[in-house]
């Protein structure tokens, strides 16, 4: 079983933070839907960070660039708070298309 | 003439939609039918939900984007499920999934999208985005049944009057600095009254008892308004008043040191200052466009006063007037189901890297495809 992991925050140079996470969802589809509904939106100054999105099966894998560790870490819990609600949503609705909910 | 239905599926009868607003301190969720066929007094838009949460704040304060942001996250799920629960339908029944883009704060629009972008993969349903702006006039339009009026849209954060010319809804005049709503909050933190159910309404029930009109600035500039120095001198007077600051004479009386008026004399005034601003730029633009229906919508528009004084020049110049309740009124998912549900009807379609919201986002930038 995987579980969520991140890898410390690296301070590769004065001007470049890194860290990685890493979410399990439960299957594959799940964690494409988390990337596609998270990829679109910019976060903070373009400039002062890059972020990027993929999935390994069902692991969600977001790699964060930034110019310093305040940036990265404003980032961090942005898309943290925005995966909640992609969470809820497909633990709510997931498979409910044909039915009456309840 | 238009058609709607060039885009039906084989054997569909009607469309519904599902549409999501928060682009302040509301949050709503509604879903609303259309059968096929112009929309019309006889063929009517059904609303089959239209629920809203409020993000409230203590007296004295303002909503900040943040902790908006947070209310709606916290909400959206549940409200959407219950929303879905009080139409009666499946999911499998909707045919697209319609959210606010802009204009509205940041944080609070985003917090939203997201719920809509995982929705849409989940039920492989299309996304569409909606001027807010566009949701209160549609709405209003279809529930008044105002064919094409002059519209004032007073909220908490848009002041405009607007009217529609070829395909797009034209901006006549606006406030060149802050929304009547914001002022009208504003002055609401300042007396430190409640913000619920909303600033605007206690100031409107304040403003009933007050009767001394203290003259205000009245600043109407040609087709727009400017309402930021009106605020900073009733503040002024209000923090006379409250801290007794017997050296304005003008607030208390030089011998006795008795006040020269209350604070529902400000309130009174205020909205007299303001709403006559109002009516005498729209009353301006109805001449402009030769017609004589006034719609008003947003959340400053359910002010039965405003909806008065509207009254009383539109019917001048026998004219009629139109406005909706605070279902309506006041942001709601209803209106962005609606809105949406006519772009979906004239196959306007979104990718994913077009759902990203804006805080600005003007209202005559939306081609209006579903009029003449």
């Amino acid at each position: 079983m995987n579980l969520f992991s991140f890898s410390n925050i690296e301070e590769r140079s004065e001007t470049n933070w890194f860290s990685e996470l890493k979410i399990p969802f439960e299957t594959a589809k799940q964690s494409k839907i988390a990337q596609n509904t998270l990829q679109p939106d910019p976060i903070l100054r373009p400039a002062d960070i890059d972020v990027k999105y993929s999935t390994e099966e069902e692991i969600l894998v977001i790699k964060f660039d930034a110019v310093s560790d305040r940036v990265l870490r404003v980032a961090i819990s942005s898309v943290l708070e925005s995966l909640k609600t992609v969470i809820e949503t497909i633990d709510e609705f997931e498979g409910k298309f044909d039915e009456y909910l309840q | 003439m238009v058609s709607l239905d060039n885009f039906v599926k084989p054997g569909q009868k009607s469309y519904i939609a599902i549409g999501l607003e928060g682009s302040a301190n509301k949050l709503g969720v509604g879903i609303i039918r259309h059968k096929l066929g112009d929309l019309s007094q006889d063929n009517r838009a059904e609303v089959l939900s239209n629920i809203r949460d409020t993000y409230i704040t203590p007296p004295g304060e303002g909503f900040l984007p943040r902790d908006t942001a947070r209310h709606h996250r916290n909400w959206v799920v549940r409200l959407i499920k219950n929303s879905i629960k009080d139409a009666g339908i499946k999911p499998s029944e909707l045919d697209c999934i319609c959210f606010t883009k802009g204009p509205g704060m940041g944080a609070p629009l985003q917090s939203v999208v997201i719920a809509a972008r995982t929705l849409s993969q989940l039920w492989n349903l299309p996304l569409i985005g909606v001027n807010h702006c566009i949701g209160h006039i549609e709405m209003g339009r279809e529930i008044t049944g105002a064919w094409n009026p002059v519209v004032l849209y007073v909220s908490g954060g848009n002041t405009q009057v607007i009217a529609y010319s070829n395909q797009r809804y034209r901006i006549f005049g606006e406030t060149l600095d802050i929304a009547i709503g914001n002022c009208l909050d504003r002055f609401a933190r300042t007396l430190k009254i409640p913000n619920d159910p909303s600033p605007g309404y206690n100031i409107e029930q304040l403003a009933k008892k007050g009767s001394k009109y203290i003259e205000l600035p009245y600043t109407v500039k040609g087709m727009d308004l400017s309402m930021s120095g009106i605020l900073a001198y009733i503040d002024q007077l209000a923090n006379d008043l409250f801290n007794k600051n017997y050296s304005n004479k003008f607030v208390f009386n030089k011998e006795t040191k008795e006040p020269n008026f209350t604070i529902e004399d400000l309130c009174f005034s205020l909205q007299e200052t303001l709403f006559a601003m109002l009516v005498e730029i729209t009353e301006r633009a109805m001449a402009h466009v030769n017609t004589t229906q006034v719609l008003i919508v947003g959340g400053v528009g359910c002010n039965e006063r405003l909806q008065k004084m509207m009254e009383l020049m539109v019917l001048d110049r026998n004219g009629s007037i139109y406005a909706t309740d605070e279902r309506f009124c006041i942001d709601n998912g209803i209106m962005i189901a609606h809105a949406g549900l006519l772009e979906y009807r004239m196959g306007q379609k979104f990718e994913f890297k077009d759902t990203v919201c804006t805080q600005k986002f003007r209202t005559d930038e939306v081609l209006v495809r579903w009029r003449d």
